[in-house]
């Protein structure tokens, strides 16, 4: 019997890599699949984070070394965040940086085969690129059968041939399409695209980053989806104006100021419908002014046909957001058992901690939700929803509520400090409202669950969740405290608060002036959820001390902290969920069972971007590979790195 | 009264624990106004009087110290149990400055 089933395991064995061979062969021809390639942002274009990759196995992870690195030289003082994750499609991994510049490498060696330089408009503002998208156009057209498409922060929508980094000519105009057009007059650097687009039935879909607290006659959120041969605008979701899907009248604009999707959206080619995380409309800490629209679609997930951008559903997150609550993680479309068979659910994290289970049908919630009443109140002449949702059927990741007795400090001095800030400050608890007497609000603006989303092991319907827990503590501040010219640039961290009585907010991680937090660690944790039971399996803090210290300094204590965390992770076939995300400077590969860390190597600055993995078809080895560049707070002092770790290789 | 301070008085350290049990009492006052702890402000208090103790030469500034550093052990597993980074931010300054008395040399002075 044993020697049966260990026959057969060979047999299955031998098959699977006469199969793969097979796929290798094929690969130019047949569409990418993720294992040996990673084809989109997020694995697959439902943003799982999946590969069913086994190669790398907890048995073995510990053997896990440097395969190649790639530097890219990088200005200390050019501002920049390396969020990016590649791709990888047949031989080459693709990687995109801060200013959109794109780099082919080799899957087995890193050695540059080509490079695309963007040669930006001007365009002055902070720069980052999570990525490209992939898409391999029907009926081998003579040019740019396969192509990369690039939503880049000077506005602009780019395609490149994928084998030689050519601009692909017949898309827009040699290759770009301009994204301002539409929106009317745009500030310099006030329209960022700084995620891929999602394809999705022969389009591209895109949104944009505006600036926070940036002015009531910000740039339109539109979405727009562009033919992903031609460049063609196809639609336009312009909340301001649902009756219409394409570009706005002449002498008409996009409506100004509507919640845009700056962060990662998902698609679902079957259903035809494309899944939107929105922001807020400006300034965040203020909200009497908003549309009807903007508070219907603002903080939301927005399920848009992929065919015509009209509303199917959608699904608000926070209701009359005054946090910066905006969703940032992107939708995972995963099926999920639900009673007799499985049910195509999307998962939504927020920043607030909780996580959202839908049918990415209808939006209808798979796990219970509840609109409990929450603390009243807010700037004057504003107002506060009465309620906001919480997801009570799943497990939250916002932390247990602050108390005095939380407050922390390096010494007694600035322990204090932060007792007096927090008593004199308003604090009720979640979903505490903006207060004239200042106020504390958890999770802080950088979330719960950022951009960096959750993965999923569609395998083993396991959700594991990276969650950051660091409360903001804001106050309004009046004309007068600025003696200069009021048209000014506000010092950091003021911002404007057009359309308010108030002429600016402080906004900040709630510090001491010794720069530690106000609370005691953890503040980043890592957690596994079993979506069968909704029940949470583990949780532990991710990261250690190391290279965070009072003042700014990076200290080398390497003790277990929680480490405030930005990007997510991925998880594979094996069990294995990797990491980097943590201002220690380690990536991390944990047992998706049991939480327990396998391994850890120490990279060049912080990876705050979301791994990826792929298996090459020459070597057929399994590589991780992470962007360790860190922002330009955490400062990347010795460039950008793209990191690919694989086993030793076999003799 | 006697300003300055009593012959062989560790008298450099007694200013700092002045300095610091000032600030504590005045920020510790502040908090209690506020409804918060009132640990800050009676800490601040027992500091000052451990300080007027030293700077005359009194072993009992000594004592008073030694007792500051104990009640807040207690204190502090009360707030929050056993969490050593809550703990290593309420006793990492106290437990530091109390080596000072682990040398024989300000233990003489003393009387």
């Amino acid at each position: 019997m044993r020697n049966l089933v260990a026959g057969a395991r060979l047999t299955a064995g031998i098959v699977a890599v006469l199969l793969g061979c097979l796929s290798a062969r094929l690969s130019s021809a047949a569409e990418p699949v993720v294992g040996a390639d990673w084809p989109a942002y997020g694995g697959d274009a439902g943003g799982s984070h999946y590969s069913p990759l086994m190669q790398i196995a907890p048995g073995n992870v510990a053997k896990l070394r440097l395969a190649w690195s790639y530097q890219i030289k990088w200005p200390q003082k050019k501002p920049a965040a390396f969020e990016v994750t590649p791709l990888k499609v047949g031989d080459l991994v693709y990687v995109c940086l801060p200013q959109n510049d794109i780099v082919a490498l080799d899957a087995d060696t890193g050695a540059v085969r080509w490079k695309y330089a963007a040669h930006l408009r001007p365009w002055s503002s902070s720069t980052v690129c999570r990525g490209l998208a992939y898409y391999k156009a029907p009926g081998a057209p003579a040019e740019c059968p396969q192509r990369l498409i690039m939503a880049s922060v000077d506005a602009t929508l780019r395609a490149v041939d994928a084998q030689t980094g050519a601009p692909c000519r017949a898309f827009g105009t040699q290759g770009i399409v301009d994204l301002l057009k539409g929106l009317g007059p745009v500030k310099e650097g006030f329209y960022t695209p700084t995620s891929p687009p999602a394809i999705v039935r022969g389009l591209a879909v895109v949104g944009a980053g505006v600036p926070d607290n940036g002015e009531l006659q910000n740039p339109s959120g539109v979405v727009r989806a562009y033919d992903a041969i031609t460049g063609k605008m196809v639609w336009a979701w312009d909340l301001g104006h649902p009756e219409r899907h394409g570009e706005p009248p002449a002498g008409d604009i996009y409506t100004r100021n509507t919640p845009n999707a700056w962060s990662l959206l998902s698609a679902d080619e079957r259903l035809g419908l494309v899944y939107v995380p929105t922001g807020n409309s400006n300034p965040d800490y203020f909200g009497a002014h908003r549309s009807v629209q903007a508070e219907k679609y603002s903080s939301s997930v927005v399920a848009l046909d992929a065919s015509t951008g009209e509303v199917r559903w959608s699904f608000q997150a926070v209701h009359h957001d005054l946090w910066d609550y905006d969703v940032g993680a992107q939708p995972v479309l995963v099926d999920l058992p639900e009673g007799s068979g499985n049910v195509p659910a999307l998962i939504q994290a927020t920043k607030t901690g909780q996580v959202f289970v839908l049918d990415r049908r209808d939006g209808h919630a798979l796990s219970k939700i509840v609109e409990r009443p929450v603390p009243q109140g807010a700037g004057r002449g504003d107002w506060s929803a009465r309620t906001q949702p919480f997801s009570v059927g799943m497990p939250a990741f916002t932390g247990p509520d602050l108390t005095e007795e939380d407050m922390w400090g390096l010494t007694p001095f600035d322990a204090l400090w932060c007792r007096i800030k927090f008593r004199s400050a308003r604090y009720d608890g979640p979903m505490t409202p903006p207060s004239e007497r200042g106020w504390i609000y958890s999770t802080g603006f950088l979330g719960g669950i950022d951009w960096g989303g959750v993965s999923v092991d569609t395998t083993r319907d396991i959700m594991i969740v990276n969650s950051f827990r660091m409360a903001n503590r804001n106050r309004f501040a009046s004309v007068a405290e600025f003696a200069n010219d009021p048209n000014a640039r506000l010092p950091f961290p003021f911002f404007h608060q057009e359309g308010s009585p108030y002429f600016a907010v402080f906004t900040a991680v709630f510090r001491s002036p010794l720069g530690v937090p106000c609370q005691r660690p953890p503040y980043g944790m890592i957690s596994a959820v079993d979506l069968k039971s909704h029940r949470l399996l583990w949780t532990r803090p991710l990261g250690t001390s190391r290279n965070s210290g009072p003042l700014g300094w990076q200290l080398p204590f390497d003790f277990t902290m929680g480490s405030p965390n930005i990007g997510g992770s991925l998880v594979t076939g094996s069990g294995i969920a990797f990491i980097g995300a943590t201002l220690d400077q380690y990536f991390r590969a944990i047992d998706v069972r049991t939480g327990a860390q396998l391994w850890r190597a120490q990279l060049p600055s912080a990876a705050f971007a979301n791994p990826m993995t792929y298996v090459s078809h020459r070597s057929g080895r399994q590589y991780v590979v992470i962007a360790s560049g860190g922002n330009s707070l955490m400062a990347h002092a010795h460039g950008l790195f793209i990191m690919a770790f694989a086993l030793p290789a076999p003799h | 009264m006697r300003i300055a301070p009593a012959r062989g008085a560790p008298w450099i350290f007694a200013s700092i624990l002045m300095v610091i049990g000032l600030a504590l009492a005045a920020g510790g006052a502040e908090l209690a106004s506020l409804g918060g702890s009132w640990y800050y402000l009676l800490t601040g208090i027992v500091l000052v009087a451990s300080a007027v103790y030293l700077w005359r030469g009194r072993r009992m500034g000594m004592w008073l110290y030694l007792f500051v550093v104990a009640y807040t052990l207690l204190w502090s597993l009360w707030e929050i149990g056993l969490d050593g980074w809550a703990l290593a931010s309420r006793m990492g300054m106290l437990v530091v400055l109390a080596i000072y008395f682990l040398f024989p040399g300000p233990r003489r002075r003393l009387a």
